[in-house]
């Protein structure tokens, strides 16, 4: 049995790239198997839970803005945001599009928007239902997250640690290469080791794509003005991109808010949400879908079944 | 009595389903379409089944013919039926394939001896394979079955009878059929054994012209809204049977909007419960 503390220069660099690698895929594996499990029933009834899923607070408040404008609350112009009468809020159903409406009272500039305490507010409840679910990490997934990455922390640094020392006992100080691998699985095993969805909520949004892909497949036939509740689930599931700019263009508008917003995100409090939407609209959707199947696909029905 | 109301399952209308369980007991799911689909989609109708109580509907398995189903095609059937654990599952009494050519189409075969034999064989198998026998749908055909020795009351009648399967009561296949070869369909609902009808089927069709004979008939396309006929065979199946029935929209292409979808709904759930009532008020019902 070889004792990895003996190997020298590269080939310990070697061992510990595996290593490291080995520990990376482990992180990986304890958390999808501490996460997993049945899915649970879900209330698709409001798509902002299934917007909450997908990309956070900012994500939700999006969606119920671009809703609110399909839906004739909200007037976009000039990348103005206007409540179209002050009765609109007394009209919808859910917190969230009614402190979207309300924050249009207090600034109509698509920018400012939602930076707005209150709209995050209303959101609180999906997040908390969620968590319920065991969509979204609660404290206890939390604390076993942070128990895995201090494992993983554990094993990458005291193994990297055991090194230099006994290097530097055998009087060599080349310590550089391994002190620059570490800090890569470092640094690799903190920035995912506490993604925004539990393994459970990444298998229910997957299977919603799965099973609403021909819908988005025919996004161009959805129609305007919130006769169904097709398009808002559809831009909950894919994000706003997946609807057609030409039938939705306030969805057109937010998606190029978007993009300022990409290059903008600094840091503050609405960074992690907007790195996560961002991210999840763009890899779920292929950005901009619409195909259109539209009539006549059932065939083979004629003899009737 | 507790009737549910659900509509078929199609990748279409995931979203207005979904968004609206609230109103719809139940979904049917083309059994078919899983049967060597990908795991990520398969896996997406476990979830589906996890929301929702699901149906599996087949459409290939050709149970009323001489000629036996695969043994293949059965165990992929329960290989599904196991994974989503179905309320039912259904299939058609048609034959989809003969001297190994696809029709692409549920045919109905002759209506002989030799087919109740067939089918009684075909659905016993079955149901030992796949764990439970399935539910048999009446099928709409545009030609009276060339060979056939009795109607297609009777011929129903006489496979429900041979092979202790229910009913899946597809009410626009019947009502099309009574429309194209001139039966009443009232009767045909007499002569079916009514404990054995658990579920049914609603659609639309549309007429279509002979070419040759000029004459016109009506084609259950699934493309059209249900009429208003078949809502009435519908309160009449309500008048005639007394458990609870499962009944399902289905709807292939030229989708309307999901509140269209639910309206139908409505309207069939309006028709039931009208069965029901004059059912309960009616002395003559009261005593059968």
């Amino acid at each position: 049995m070889i004792n990895p503390l003996e190997l020298t220069g590269p080939n310990f660099l070697i061992f510990y790239m595996l290593l490291g690698t080995l520990v990376l895929a482990l992180m990986y594996l304890l958390r999808r198997l501490s996460e997993s499990g049945a899915v649970p029933r879900v209330d698709y009834s409001d798509p902002y839970l299934i917007a909450y899923l997908r990309g956070g607070e900012l994500e939700t408040m999006r969606v119920a803005a671009v809703s609110l404008i399909d839906r004739g609350f909200l007037i976009l112009s000039n990348r103005r945001l206007e409540l179209v009468n002050d009765r609109a809020i007394d009209l919808v159903r859910r917190p969230v599009e009614a402190a979207v409406l309300r924050r249009a009272q207090a600034t109509n500039d698509l920018m400012l928007f939602f930076d707005s305490r209150t709209i995050r507010r209303t959101t609180v409840e999906y997040k908390e239902t969620l968590q319920r679910l065991r969509l979204l990490p609660d404290a206890h997934i939390y604390r076993v997250r942070m128990l895995i990455l201090a494992a993983a922390l554990a094993v990458l640094i005291g193994f990297a640690l055991a090194s230099a020392v006994t290097a530097a006992m055998r009087g060599r100080y080349n310590i550089i290469y391994l002190i620059l691998l570490a800090a890569f699985f470092c640094g690799v095993a903190i920035k995912y080791y506490n993604p925004l969805r539990t393994a459970l909520g990444d298998a229910l949004l997957t299977d919603l794509r799965t099973l609403f892909q021909s819908l988005k497949n025919r996004a161009s036939m959805i129609r305007a003005g919130g006769a169904t509740g097709e398009a808002v689930l559809l831009m909950a599931v894919f994000g706003i991109n997946a609807l057609p700019g030409a039938t939705f263009p306030a969805a057109r508008e937010f998606d190029d808010r978007r993009r300022s917003n990409r290059t903008s995100c600094g840091g503050g409090h609405g960074c992690h949400s907007c790195h996560s939407s961002c991210s999840s609209s763009c890899s779920s959707s292929s950005c901009g879908g619409g195909g259109g199947s539209g009539c006549g696909g059932g065939g083979g029905c004629g003899g009737g079944s | 009595m507790n009737d549910r109301f659900g509509i078929g399952w199609r990748p279409e209308l995931a979203a207005g389903i979904l968004s609206n369980l609230d109103c719809i007991d139940i979904i049917e799911v083309i059994a078919d379409d899983y049967f060597t689909a990908p795991r990520s989609k398969r896996r997406a109708l476990n979830t589906l089944a996890r929301q929702v109580p699901v149906a599996l509907h087949g459409v290939t398995l050709g149970m009323a013919s001489a000629v036996p189903v695969e043994a293949r095609r059965l165990e992929r059937t329960a290989r599904l039926v196991e994974e989503v654990r179905p309320e039912f599952w259904s299939e058609h009494l048609a034959f989809v394939r003969g001297g190994g050519v696809e029709i692409g189409h549920l045919a109905a075969p002759p209506r002989t001896a030799a087919t109740i034999a067939g089918a009684a064989r075909n659905l016993d198998v079955a149901g030992q394979i796949v764990g439970a026998p399935p539910l048999v749908e009446n099928i709409a055909t545009l030609i009276d079955p060339p060979g056939s020795t009795m109607s297609e009351a009777d011929w129903n009648v006489e496979i429900l009878a041979a092979a202790q399967c229910d009913l899946l009561l597809d009410l626009h296949n019947l009502y099309a059929n009574a429309v194209n070869f001139g039966f009443d369909p009232h009767q045909y609902i007499d002569r079916m054994p009514r404990e054995r009808i658990r579920a049914i089927h609603l659609a639309g069709g549309r007429w279509i012209k002979a070419k040759s004979s000029g004459e016109f008939r009506l084609l259950d396309d699934h493309l059209h809204d249900v009429p208003e006929a078949v809502y009435n065979l519908l309160e009449y199946v309500g008048e005639k049977t007394c458990h609870p029935l499962t009944v399902i929209l289905e709807r292939d292409g030229c989708y309307p909007p999901t509140n269209a979808l639910l309206n139908q709904l409505d309207l069939a759930r309006q028709a039931l419960r009208r069965g029901r009532e004059r059912r309960r008020t009616s002395p003559v019902s009261e005593a059968a």
